[in-house]
């Protein structure tokens, strides 16, 4: 019994990590942009639902107007940000890295002047208040379950988007090689900005979804950006089912260590964050390696 | 030898100059030779030629190897740590020593540790000293460990790195998890290193208790502009002739350096190494000055401000380095000090310092897009240096080929 209550935790923590870094897989995963604004996406979403939540006060209502909410506008400052900066640097991916940690930095402060240092309340609606109990052991909130269906939906939603339409086809087909897409008639520019702006609206809307589970600060996108990039890494960049797979590991990984040594989850984030970093000695390329061409350089 | 090194880099006697002048005018000035300088001006520059050290070393793996290492905060506050161990144990053994000197019955060595112990480890629930520090009681021990304790983090985690071919920004991801991992393990109290507390009272020097801060402060100015001035020598040192070259090579295009028959790894395990060894001495410069170092240090903001300052300074050339850390960690304190008034714009009120991160932040963007060569740009533009420009349509199938204009011109 004990042994299914830790599984249910580490499903419902791989599925916290899988949502942040859902987006990541996108824009990083897909198009090879380092985004270490990514983190701070998540921010702006929360605090969306957030804002929301001070104007709409049914709670059940203010979910379902905030999540498009936060869908748009982390979809804006995405197309904005690829059109302002990133786009004069995809030759230079360390140069990205460093310039979107200083619009991460740019923005966590100016949540911080906004919102104050202090944690903003998001509550949940009443019926995901709750928690699921099976026994004395067995149990699970409501909001971690809803936070796992998301991820599925997200899942599926992200392989009909790369499988299925049209915009999926161009943007693999851009990111493969960008100068062939173009002379069949794809402009690369444009696939570039919707897909970033997708990825980041996803972050948004992941940002509601954790704000729910855990409190709304202007620190709690920074709180996961590196275990997102992680989980991307681990995974293997370009495929989402490694994306899917890094995030049970590292999830799995840090639940289980916890077992070993309740009370403690600083350590458990540490030794996880070691095993990590050995399991790439192992596997650079992440769980499932693209092979091929597809694989670049 | 020292000829054609000072050739291959004229910036080494200038640096040096630039260094003895700055030192001896804050020390006529300074509140302890009676001057109008206030102690914790004197403070600042100290702690602000410490992270020019820091920069240097960046400067070397970054600019020189192309390794972005977000992992070198790390070994700044290690060895920050690695001194603290020391200064906190003697001062406090002076401490303990004295109240109980006064004690009918003489105190045995195991009763003043145990007293020391618990002063030390008290806020943690602890009275005994952690393995770890075994070596506190010899100033000697611990100044070897602040170069070899970051060295050594850096050779095992270098090579862990570099022999599974890891490089760009997966590396850069890799470094930052390490110094992410190792903040959050000194977080816990039980680490052995008081956990969020870190080590405090580190501007005492034990033993010193009569020297004023003022005097103290210049010491370690002049502490830390010596070993400024004896990083830059080394680092023009090893950046110039053949190791240099390779080290550029690698950076540049490491698969051809790799066919050429250079072992790659081992030149950037050494650089990698040397960057941390250098960069554990700044720390251990700059924290008796800051007065404390906690693993708040080491957080993911704080590891990118050493990859800030390099890319405003200019990447690539060491005084680069130095010129972008003294620049930003000067204009920085001065717009946190609060002496510059708050700007009121109607509605919006801008409180410099809480802006000032904003401005930073914006700024980094700005040099990465219109000035990539930082404000060492500048000095190309005194000397005349161009490089040719890259714009324009490609020529040949390659990244880096000739391009357009260069095939007119």
């Amino acid at each position: 019994m004990k042994g299914v209550d830790i599984g249910l935790d580490a499903l419902s923590l791989a599925s916290i990590y899988f949502l942040a870094a859902i987006g990541l897989a996108v824009t990083f995963g897909v198009m090879g942009v380092i985004n270490m604004a990514h983190g701070e996406f998540i921010m702006m979403g929360a605090y969306t639902a957030y804002l929301v939540q001070q104007i709409v006060p049914d709670r059940t209502l203010s979910l379902i107007v905030a999540l498009p909410a936060a869908f748009v506008l982390t979809f804006a400052a995405g197309v904005a940000m690829e059109r302002l900066v990133i786009r004069h640097l995809y030759h230079r991916p360390l140069e990205t890295l460093l310039a979107t940690f200083g619009i991460s930095i740019a923005l966590q402060q100016l949540a911080k002047i906004i919102f104050g240092t202090q944690a903003r309340p998001l509550t949940a609606p009443d019926w995901l208040g709750g928690a699921w109990i099976l026994n004395d052991v067995v149990g699970i909130s409501y909001i971690r379950i809803a936070i796992f269906v998301l991820a599925l939906m997200f899942l599926g939603f992200f392989l009909f988007l790369m499988k299925r339409t049209r915009l999926g086809l161009e943007t693999r087909a851009v990111t493969q090689n960008p100068g062939m897409a173009g002379s069949v008639g794809i402009d690369p520019g444009r696939v570039n900005m919707l897909t970033f702006g997708l990825g980041s609206g996803i972050a948004g809307i992941a940002g509601v979804a954790i704000g729910l589970y855990a409190k709304v600060t202007s620190e709690m996108g920074a709180d996961y950006i590196v275990q997102s990039f992680m989980t991307v890494v681990v995974g293997g960049v370009g495929n989402i089912w490694g994306t899917l797979a890094g995030a049970a590991m590292i999830g799995g990984l840090q639940k289980g260590i916890e077992v070993l040594n309740p009370s403690n989850t600083l350590a458990a984030q540490t030794y996880m964050i070691v095993a990590v970093i050995i399991f790439i000695q192992f596997r650079p390329r992440g769980i499932i390696a693209l092979r091929g061409r597809a694989a670049g350089d | 030898m020292t000829g054609s090194l000072l050739r291959r880099n004229p910036s080494v006697p200038i640096m040096r100059g630039a260094l003895l002048l700055v030192t001896f005018l804050v020390s006529i000035l300074s509140e302890a030779a009676g001057g109008g300088l206030s102690t914790s001006f004197v403070k600042t520059l100290g702690m602000t030629l410490c992270l020019a050290l820091a920069a240097l070393a960046m400067d070397l793996v970054w600019g020189y190897a192309g390794i972005l290492s977000l992992g070198n905060i790390a070994f700044f506050a290690l060895g920050g740590y690695m001194i603290g161990m020391w200064l906190m144990t003697a001062r406090t053994e002076n401490i303990v020593a004295e109240s109980l000197a006064g004690s009918v019955i003489p105190p045995t060595p195991a009763e003043i540790r145990d007293a020391v112990g618990g002063q030390i480890f008290g806020v943690v629930g602890s009275s005994d000293f952690p393995l770890i520090w075994s070596l506190s009681g010899s100033l000697w021990a611990q100044l070897a460990l602040v170069v070899l304790v970051p060295s050594l983090l850096a050779l095992v985690f270098g090579w862990l790195a570099f022999r599974s071919r890891v490089t760009g920004v997966y590396l850069s991801i890799l470094t930052q998890a390490m110094t992410l991992a190792l903040a959050l393990y000194l977080f816990q109290n039980d680490s052995g290193l008081r956990g969020n507390n870190g080590l405090s009272g580190l501007q005492n020097l034990p033993g010193q208790g009569d020297v004023p801060q003022a005097q103290v402060a210049l010491w370690f100015l002049w502490g830390s502009a010596v070993a400024l001035g004896l990083g830059y020598v080394l680092c023009a040192w090893v950046v110039s002739g053949k190791f240099g070259a390779i080290l550029r090579g690698i950076r540049d295009n490491e698969a051809r350096v790799r066919f050429l028959g250079y072992p790659v790894e081992g030149f950037k395990l050494a650089i990698f190494t040397l960057s941390a060894a250098i960069t554990g001495i700044a720390g251990a410069l700059y924290y008796p000055q800051a007065g404390i170092v906690n693993p708040a240090e080491m957080m993911p903001i704080a590891s990118i401000y050493l990859a800030v300052w390099v890319a405003i300074g200019g990447r690539g050339r060491l005084y680069g380095a130095v010129i972008g850390a003294i620049v930003v960690s000067l204009v920085s304190s001065f717009f946190t000090s609060g002496q510059l008034p708050d700007l009121d714009l109607g509605p919006l009120r801008i409180v410099w310092v809480d802006w000032w991160l904003v401005i930073l932040g914006l700024s980094f963007v700005a040099v990465t897009l219109f000035a990539p060569r930082g404000l060492g740009g500048l000095v190309d533009l005194w000397t005349h240096r161009r490089r040719p420009s890259r714009h324009g349509v490609d020529l040949g199938p390659d990244r880096g080929s000739f391009r357009e204009e260069e095939a007119e011109a």
